[in-house]
């Protein structure tokens, strides 16, 4: 959406524990191909957006 | 007696020609339906008898029934805020928003249009009271002419220049030419981005047509007609498909990414020139001494 409403991340996916922490979920997967897996099927359950951090973590963030 | 009738009946039917040439239903425009349009009708017969009749009410002479335009005046206003609401209440359930800014513009121009209305018969009905049929008629036309060219208004075509432009994606940002638009985590995503999506540059002619698209509303504007006139490969759970604007923050050119069903360069391009310039998002700093100074020490008029 362009309009400036507030943005939620609704959990985080990741193959490093070490580079995540917080408030939101985190699911941890073994690989990659895993963590893009998980990413992208909670993106669509959530009907949100799954944003790379390009360090082989993602965010879900609410639209 | 028969003059007041006369007048009346003149100022009615020139009031309803006006509303039923305003009433231009056509993909963007509020209703595009049946019963929207038999309400706007009536609405419509309802402005031109409450204008017609007030020219022989002060010639009766009954000065105090003019008041009664003040209570039309305010129905129109209701109007315009069911209007806002209904658009409101669809919005929720858009896949492409319209944005409250285009909201508000169609409720302006609904309640505007009813004024118009009023206009158009009470002068109508003083041009039969001094002129009989003929001067009636070319009231008429003058009017209708007046009303066409207030509905034809401003198109993004007329302040931009729309060319069209490449994606790319650096990491997991996309790219339209070299204005990043968004971060699309999924490879999945942006494979299919970057085989069926279509991007177009919009460069605006000069500092007042920045500043329009400067607006955000005016930018969901933008993306909402496109969206309806080509489709757009985008449901609830991929929101990564949406079409977005972001501009280049040094020009202030804006590049476009959309999706669309049809994936026809030339139709997105006239899409996106057919957008009208909303009225919130219109303003003229060339029209200020600091604006002018601004723009020519800049090299940017």
């Amino acid at each position: 959406m362009t309009g400036p409403e507030a943005k939620k991340i609704l959990a985080v996916v990741t193959g490093d524990m070490r580079l995540v922490g917080g408030g939101a979920p985190i699911f941890l997967g073994r690989d990659e191909g895993e963590c893009e897996q998980i990413a992208a099927s909670l993106s669509r359950v959530l009907d949100s957006m799954a944003h790379s951090l390009e360090n082989g973590t993602y965010i879900i963030v609410s639209q | 007696m028969d003059d007041y009738l006369g007048m009346i009946i003149a100022g009615t039917v020139s009031g309803i020609l006006a509303r039923l040439v305003l009433l231009k239903v056509d993909y963007r425009q509020y209703p595009g339906y049946p019963h929207g349009t038999v309400a706007h009708i009536s609405l419509g017969f309802i402005a031109s008898a409450l204008g017609s009749v007030a020219v022989p009410a002060i010639l009766k002479p009954d000065f105090t029934a003019v008041t009664f335009l003040a209570l039309a005046a305010q129905q129109f206003r209701e109007i315009r805020g069911m209007e806002r609401k209904t658009l409101e209440n669809l919005e929720k359930y858009e896949l492409v928003k319209r944005g409250s800014d285009y909201i508000e513009g169609i409720a302006r121009t609904f309640e505007a249009r009813n004024y118009l209305v009023m206009a158009t018969s009470m002068s109508v009905s003083v041009a039969y009271y001094f002129g009989k049929l003929p001067a009636a008629a070319v009231m008429t036309v003058l009017f209708l002419a007046f009303s066409l060219t207030l509905k034809a208004g401003e198109t993004i075509g007329d302040i931009c220049e729309v060319l069209p432009a490449g994606i790319s994606f650096q990491g997991s940002q996309l790219k339209v030419d070299e204005i990043v638009i968004m971060n699309v985590g999924l490879r999945e995503m942006r494979d299919k981005i970057l085989k069926e999506a279509l991007a177009v540059r919009i460069r605006p002619k000069g500092a007042n047509a920045r500043s329009v698209i400067n607006d955000v509303g005016q930018r969901m504007a933008i993306a909402h007609t496109a969206a309806t006139i080509l489709g757009i490969k985008k449901d609830i759970d991929t929101p990564e498909l949406t079409p977005l604007l972001r501009k280049n923050l040094d020009t202030g050119e804006l590049g476009m990414c959309i999706l669309p069903v049809i994936k026809d360069m030339e139709a997105l391009m006239l899409a996106v020139k057919r957008t009208p310039v909303l009225e919130s998002a219109r303003s003229k700093p060339l029209s200020t001494e600091a604006g002018r100074i601004a723009a020519l020490k800049n090299d940017r008029t």
